[in-house]
C-alpha cells in the first residue's frame, strides 16, 4: 500500500511539474524538434556505416554489410591512406595547439601590463579581428600572399632567396597552417586569460611588492597561476576535439600536390562521400572520427577533474 | 644613498619592462594589420606596380579600377544580396529558437530539466557528422534551397547554453512577481524578460549573423544553383579557384591574365570583409561580456 501511495505521490508531483512548465515546453517544443531532426536522426544515420546504403532503400531497408557489419570498417582500417589522413589530422591539430595555446596567454598576460587604457583596448580590438574574417577570405589571402607574385615571396626574394610556390609542396603545409591558426585566433582565445586576469585581487600584488618581487616575478607568481584553471578547460577542450581539426580550411587550401601531409580525415570524408557518393564507406569513417573524439573528450575530462577539480561537467 | 640607488634600479627595471611589454604589443598590432594594409593597398594599385612588386606599404599608381570591374560583375551584387537575406533570415529564426529554448531550460521547475539538458548538450560532444546530415537535408528535399543553410544550425548550442546562463543570473523576483500578477510565462518571457536582456542579444545577434555571413561549408555541399550561392562561394571561387566562368565574368575573358586578377581578387576581399570590419568595433564590449558570461559555467 505505502509504496502505491509513493509512486502516486511521484507521478502527481511529475504531473503538477508537467502542468507548471506546459508553457516552457510548449515555447522549446520547436527546439526540441530542431534538435531530433538535425542532431539526433543523422545520428541514427549513422547505420548505414554497418550498411551497404543506396538511395532507393533508404537508411532503413539497405542491407547490412558481410563481416557482421563491420566491412566498410574493415576496409578502411587496410587501406593504406588511412593512416596517412590519421596521422596528418593528428599531427596537423597536435601541431596547433603546441604553437597555438601559448601565444593567448602571451597576450593576456603583456595586455594586463598595459597601462594606458586606450592603447590597451585598441589592441585588443585590433586582435580580435581576424577572428570575424571568414575562412573563405583567411584561406584567399593566404592562397595570394603565397603565389609566385604574392606577398610572402616578395619577402623571400627581398632576402635574395629563389621564389616558391609553398602550396605545392607538401613540407610547408603544415607551418603554413599553423601560423594562420596563431594569426586569426590569438586575440580571441585571449578573451578569457584577460577575463581571469582581471579577477585577481589587488591585494595580492601590494603583498608580493612588499616582499620585493619585481614586475616580472609578479607575474610569474600572481599571474600565471590565477589563469592556469582557465588554461586547463580550454586545454580539454582543445585536446577533445583533436579530430576535427579545421577542415574548412584545409579543403581550401590543399590540392593533389600536398595530399601527403595536407589529406584529413575531413576531406577524405568530403571525397569519397559527397564527390564520389560512397555514403556508407564514408560514414564508417565519419563515425570512426566522432568516437575517437568523443572517447578523448570524456578521457581528458576525467584527467583535468582529478588534476585540478575543474572540468566540464 | 644605497635605498635611492636601489629606487633608481627598480624604476629603470619597471620601464624597460614597460618599453619591452609595448613592444611586444605594438608587433600584435602591426602583425595583424599588415596583411590588411597589403590587400588594402594592392586593391588601390596599378596592376603594373603590383606585377612589378612595388606595392607593398601604401597604393602605387592609385586607381579604382579593381572594384569597378569587382562592382560591375552582376554576380557579386547576387551573392550579396543572397548573403544579406541568409544572414537576416537566418539570424531571426537563430534568435527565436534560441531564447525560447534557453529561457526554458533556465527555469528550475522545468519539466525533465535535466533530460533537456543533456539532450542538448551532448551534441555538442558527438553529432551525425556531414555524410548522414547531407542524407536527411535531401531526404527532407533541401537541397538547392536557402533553408538548408538556415534550418540545420536553427540552434547553436554553444550559444544556447551562454544564454540559459544569462537568463539563470537574472534576479527571479520580478519575474515571480509578475507571475503572481497573474502573468504567464510567455507573457514574462516578452514583458520583462526581453527588455533587459539586451546585451546578451546584442552577443547573439553578432554571433550568429558573423556564423551564417562566413558560412561556406553547407552552401558548398547544399547549393548547386549559382543564382542562390552566398557571397563565400562567388569569393573562393574568385580568389582560390580563379578560373571559372565566374571568375572569367569578373575579369573580362579576353584579360584572364595575372595582372588584373591580383588587383580584383584584392578588391574582392575588401568588398566581402568591409560589413564586418565596419561593424564589429562597436560591438565589442557586448561580445566579450557574451563570451564571459558562456564561461561562467560552460
Amino acid at each position: 500500500m505505502r509504496a502505491i501511495s509513493n509512486l502516486k505521490l511521484y507521478f502527481s508531483n511529475q504531473y503538477k511539474s508537467f502542468k507548471r512548465s506546459r508553457f516552457l515546453l510548449l515555447i522549446m517544443l520547436p527546439g526540441i524538434i530542431y534538435y531530433i531532426i538535425f542532431h539526433y536522426v543523422p545520428m541514427y544515420g549513422l547505420i548505414i556505416a554497418f550498411k551497404d546504403f543506396n538511395i532507393y532503400d533508404g537508411i532503413i531497408n539497405s542491407p547490412w554489410t558481410s563481416n557482421y557489419g563491420f566491412k566498410h570498417f574493415l576496409e578502411l582500417f587496410n587501406l593504406p591512406i588511412f593512416y596517412r589522413i590519421l596521422k596528418n589530422t593528428v599531427l596537423l591539430s597536435l601541431y596547433t595547439i603546441l604553437f597555438s595555446f601559448p601565444t593567448p596567454i602571451i597576450l593576456a598576460l603583456c595586455l594586463n601590463e598595459a597601462k594606458n587604457k586606450l592603447w590597451k583596448n585598441t589592441v585588443q580590438t585590433v586582435s580580435y579581428l581576424p577572428h570575424f574574417i571568414s575562412t573563405v577570405v583567411i584561406c584567399g589571402m593566404i592562397t595570394n600572399f603565397l603565389s609566385l607574385n604574392g606577398l610572402v615571396n616578395n619577402i623571400v626574394s627581398f632576402f635574395g632567396l629563389e621564389r616558391i610556390q609553398f602550396l605545392l609542396y607538401p613540407k610547408y603545409f603544415r607551418t603554413i597552417f599553423v601560423i594562420s591558426e596563431i594569426w586569426q585566433q590569438t586575440g580571441w582565445n585571449s578573451i578569457l586569460y584577460m577575463a581571469a586576469l582581471s579577477q585577481v585581487n589587488p591585494e595580492l600584488y601590494e603583498a608580493c611588492r612588499i616582499d620585493g618581487a619585481n614586475r616580472f616575478q609578479q607575474i610569474l607568481y600572481i599571474n600565471i597561476p590565477s589563469i592556469i584553471p582557465t588554461a586547463i578547460i580550454l586545454l580539454i577542450f582543445k585536446i577533445g576535439g583533436i579530430m576535427n581539426v579545421g577542415f574548412e580550411k584545409v579543403l581550401l587550401l590543399y590540392n593533389p600536390n600536398i595530399y601527403e601531409t595536407a589529406d584529413v580525415i575531413g576531406t577524405y570524408v568530403y571525397r569519397r562521400g559527397i564527390l564520389g557518393a560512397e555514403f556508407s564507406f564514408s560514414t564508417a569513417v565519419g563515425l570512426f572520427q566522432s568516437v575517437i573524439g568523443f572517447i578523448l573528450v570524456v578521457i581528458t575530462n576525467k584527467i583535468a577533474g582529478k588534476v585540478s577539480e575543474v572540468s566540464l561537467w | 644613498m644605497v635605498k635611492g640607488y636601489n629606487m633608481k634600479k627598480a624604476n629603470l627595471y619597471s620601464v624597460m619592462f614597460d618599453v619591452f611589454i609595448n613592444i611586444i604589443l605594438a608587433m600584435v598590432v602591426v602583425v595583424t594589420l599588415y596583411p590588411f594594409l597589403h590587400v588594402v593597398s594592392v586593391s588601390l594599385s596599378d596592376p603594373y606596380a603590383v606585377m612589378q612588386n612595388k606595392v607593398n606599404f601604401y597604393p602605387v599608381g592609385f586607381n579604382l579600377n579593381a572594384y569597378k570591374s569587382v562592382l560591375s560583375n552582376p554576380y557579386i551584387w547576387i551573392s550579396y544580396k543572397n548573403t544579406i537575406v541568409y544572414t537576416v533570415v537566418g539570424t531571426a529564426v537563430n534568435l527565436v529558437l534560441t531564447t525560447a529554448m534557453a529561457y526554458s531550460l533556465s527555469k528550475k521547475y522545468l519539466f525533465g530539466r535535466k533530460f533537456f539538458s543533456i539532450f542538448t548538450t551532448f551534441t555538442l560532444f558527438f553529432n551525425g557528422g556531414i555524410i548522414p546530415n547531407y542524407i536527411i537535408i535531401s531526404k527532407l528535399g533541401l537541397i538547392d534551397s536557402m533553408w538548408a543553410l538556415i534550418l540545420p544550425i536553427a540552434i547553436g548550442t554553444w550559444n544556447l547554453m551562454v544564454m540559459r546562463n544569462y537568463f539563470e543570473g537574472l534576479p527571479s523576483e520580478i519575474e515571480e512577481s509578475a507571475a503572481i500578477d497573474g502573468c504567464n510565462p510567455v507573457q514574462v518571457l516578452v514583458k520583462i524578460v526581453l527588455p533587459v536582456s539586451k546585451p546578451i542579444f546584442a552577443t547573439m545577434t553578432l554571433f550568429y549573423a558573423v556564423w551564417h555571413w562566413n558560412t561556406y561549408f553547407s552552401p558548398l555541399l547544399y547549393l548547386n544553383d549559382k543564382e542562390k550561392y552566398p557571397l563565400q562561394i562567388f569569393m573562393q571561387q574568385i580568389l582560390i579557384t580563379g578560373e571559372t566562368s565566374f571568375a572569367n565574368t569578373v575579369v573580362g575573358i579576353e584579360d584572364t591574365n595575372l595582372l588584373i586578377s591580383n588587383t580584383v581578387k584584392y578588391a574582392t576581399i575588401m568588398v566581402a570583409i568591409l560589413p564586418i570590419i565596419m561593424v564589429y568595433p562597436f560591438l565589442q564590449k557586448y561580445f566579450i561580456k557574451g563570451v564571459l558570461i558562456g564561461s561562467v559555467k560552460g
